[in-house]
């Protein structure tokens, strides 16, 4: 068995754990797999047989579950934050559909505003969760 | 100590770190460990949520790094990461000074 073996599956246990992006999850494993890998050589340069350094990384580092878990909580923020953002827009878009509908429903033929004069600039839409939080 | 105790100035400390240079995240809890003495009793792991976290924040920068064939992902401070560390050690010491009189049973003289 070599060193890397009980690294190794604890790499594949945090990539079946971890949830989110693609991208965010590739990171995450190869910046864990370098702290473990060179976690052991630490303590193997610190005289402990291959198998020990490994497993002596992997304790000091924690529980892939917890990690991912831990990962987790900051991905769910980085939703609540984007929902908070795109909340505005996609009201005036509600409400400027209804809008449109009812009038094109009492006068048929009538033309109704496009959507897009009606909408907040993406700059005023995102800028306006935080906004009101610092009030 | 345990992660209870450290949690609440976690961000502050990796930010401390990072002030006297780059590092990546084995370097970070390497040099945590060698400023505490040892005294922190943290899971490894949980440095790198923060680390993400306080990039997202604006207050970190990170790269990819190869190093002896090892990808590595260095963190350094942005410019508002570096205001960040001089406001948190300030409000740190008035913390300490404050607990160090509760502990001590001091009474500050006010006004």
């Amino acid at each position: 068995m070599s060193a890397s073996d009980p690294i190794e599956r604890y790499v594949r246990e945090l990539r079946r754990e971890l949830r989110g992006r693609r991208g965010a999850r590739r990171r995450i494993v190869a910046e864990v797999r370098t702290h473990l890998l060179e976690a052991a050589d630490a303590e193997r340069a610190s005289g402990a047989d291959e198998h020990k350094a490994a497993e002596q990384a992997l304790a000091r580092f924690g529980s892939a579950r917890d990690t991912a878990r831990r990962f987790d909580g900051l991905a769910s923020r980085r939703r609540t934050l984007l929902r908070r953002a795109l909340a505005p827009s996609l009201a005036v878009i509600a409400l400027s559909t209804l809008a449109s509908a009812t009038v094109w429903a009492s006068r048929p033929g009538t033309r109704v505003p496009h959507v897009r004069h009606v909408l907040p600039t993406h700059k005023q839409a995102v800028r306006h969760p935080r906004e009101s939080r610092l009030r | 100590m345990g992660f209870g105790e450290v949690q609440g100035h976690v961000d502050g400390m990796l930010l401390a770190v990072l002030s006297d240079g780059p590092l990546h995240g084995y370097g970070v809890t390497e040099e945590l460990r060698r400023r505490s003495g040892g005294e922190f009793d943290l899971a490894e792991g949980t440095i790198y949520p923060a680390l993400h976290r306080l990039e997202s924040s604006g207050l970190l920068s990170s790269h990819w790094e190869i190093h002896r064939g090892r990808r590595r992902r260095v963190y350094a401070l942005s410019s508002s990461g570096r205001r960040e560390v001089v406001d948190r050690r300030a409000s740190w010491r008035l913390f300490r000074s404050a607990v160090d009189r509760v502990f001590n049973g001091e009474v500050l003289e006010t006004g």
